[in-house]
């Protein structure tokens, strides 16, 4: 899927046209998928196929919850797992699923003790078992003052980088907040997100202080969510999963898939910055934040990509999708 | 999520399943089908980190040029 109609949907610039056609893409693949799940479990389960076929249909028309691509990876588990009355419930519950708004929702994570939805949220952001943790909802103070930093993030974008604040509110659906743990020991995080979550990313609440660290968060895991997308047809590289490697963003080596999103999402970050910079619509202290910003980013970036270069077999998507984000970095680092 | 010990009555091919299609290169088969599932490192979260953020294991990258 190098490009739909004439976007080419590995160009590394942001793009509102091309977040549409990913987000598109991405729907039918999960439409198809889950015609074929309804098929085969036909005969072993109840299925709603009314209800579904207008889920169906309302999928095609728009976006949906994020939660209703956690729902569809439960539902493979459940069934994976031989749960068939769970796996009857999830299928009710996608058929039962609205369109989501089209503006971006920011959101306070629920009590997962209580909400469903929240404790959806929690299981699919933990999902490594090597680093497990656990997201809280956040306080009302730290909540407030990340919900400033976002609105003011977007005012910085669309004043000079539009491309972007367009791409992110095409691609993302939901940002939710919340807050790790208050343990020094736990696994903590500033950031998360997930392709069983698609258009949601989970921000700590506490992590971020700036409006260009804000800017720069966004760029960052809205570019993780256009990764995942850009996979609806076939992954970026044919690397074992059970092998690990050096990483421009961890101490512990991470598998090929990490690395890859690390650089990518390190150049996306750098973009971020410097097309702000470019545009000259920061003051004197945001200048030098930027300029210190892209200089880590540009550094991360020739880090990552030197294990990419040494170790990644890239698909002929991910080849392009890498070739194009060095390209944009080349003038740079 | 219940979890049974007997083979799935319901036999999906991952290949034909969004996501999951990338999940099925692990060498490890036979692991459990939890969230953590080796096979499904592609599909499950991404952790972002910033320079100075509360991720000690995220590396700091000197900013001397």
């Amino acid at each position: 899927m190098v490009a739909s109609g004439q976007i080419d949907l590995t160009g590394f610039d942001p793009s509102r046209a091309r977040a549409e056609a990913v987000s598109a893409r991405m729907r039918g693949r999960l439409g198809e998928s889950l015609r074929y799940i309804v098929d085969q479990v036909a005969g072993h389960m109840a299925v709603p196929r009314g209800e579904m076929e207008g889920f169906l249909a309302r999928l095609a028309s728009g976006p949906v919850s994020p939660l209703v691509f956690g729902t569809y990876c439960d539902l493979v588990l459940a069934l994976d797992a031989n749960a068939l009355d769970e796996a009857e419930a999830l299928v009710k519950e996608i058929a039962a699923a609205p369109n989501a708004s089209p503006e971006l929702h920011v959101l306070d994570l629920g009590d997962p003790a209580s909400d469903p939805a929240a404790d959806r949220y929690r299981r699919l952001v933990d999902t490594d078992e090597t680093l497990p943790f656990t997201i809280s909802p956040p306080k009302p103070a730290g909540a407030a003052a990340i919900r400033a930093l976002i609105a003011d993030a977007f005012a910085l974008m669309d004043a000079g980088n539009p491309d972007l604040a367009g791409e992110i509110r095409t691609l993302m659906r939901e940002i939710v907040l919340a807050s790790g743990s208050d343990d020094p020991k736990a696994v903590q995080f500033d950031g998360v997100s997930s392709f069983l979550l698609w258009g949601a990313t989970v921000l700590e609440v506490r992590s971020y202080k700036s409006t260009l660290e804000m800017v720069q968060a966004l760029a960052h895991e809205s570019g993780h969510n256009l990764l995942f997308g850009l996979c609806a047809d076939g992954p970026l590289h044919g690397n074992d999963d059970d092998d690990r490697f050096s990483s421009p963003l961890r101490i512990d080596p991470r598998p090929m898939d990490g690395i890859i999103h690390a650089a990518y999402v390190t150049a996306r970050m750098h973009q971020s910055v410097q097309r702000l910079l470019d545009a000259g619509v920061l003051g004197a202290a945001q200048t030098r934040e930027a300029q210190e910003a892209a200089i880590a980013n540009g550094k991360r970036f020739a880090m990552g990509m030197q294990t990419v270069d040494q170790h990644a077999k890239l698909t002929p998507l991910g080849d392009a999708v890498m070739k194009n984000a060095r390209a944009y970095m080349a003038r740079y680092v | 999520m219940q979890t049974e010990t007997k083979a799935p009555t319901v036999k999906l091919e991952w290949s034909r399943l969004l996501g999951f299609d990338q999940a099925v290169q692990s060498r490890d088969e036979e692991a459990a089908k939890r969230l953590n599932d080796p096979r499904m490192i592609r599909l499950g979260a991404k952790f972002g980190g910033k320079l100075g953020g509360r991720r000690p294991d995220i590396v700091d990258v000197p900013l001397a040029r």
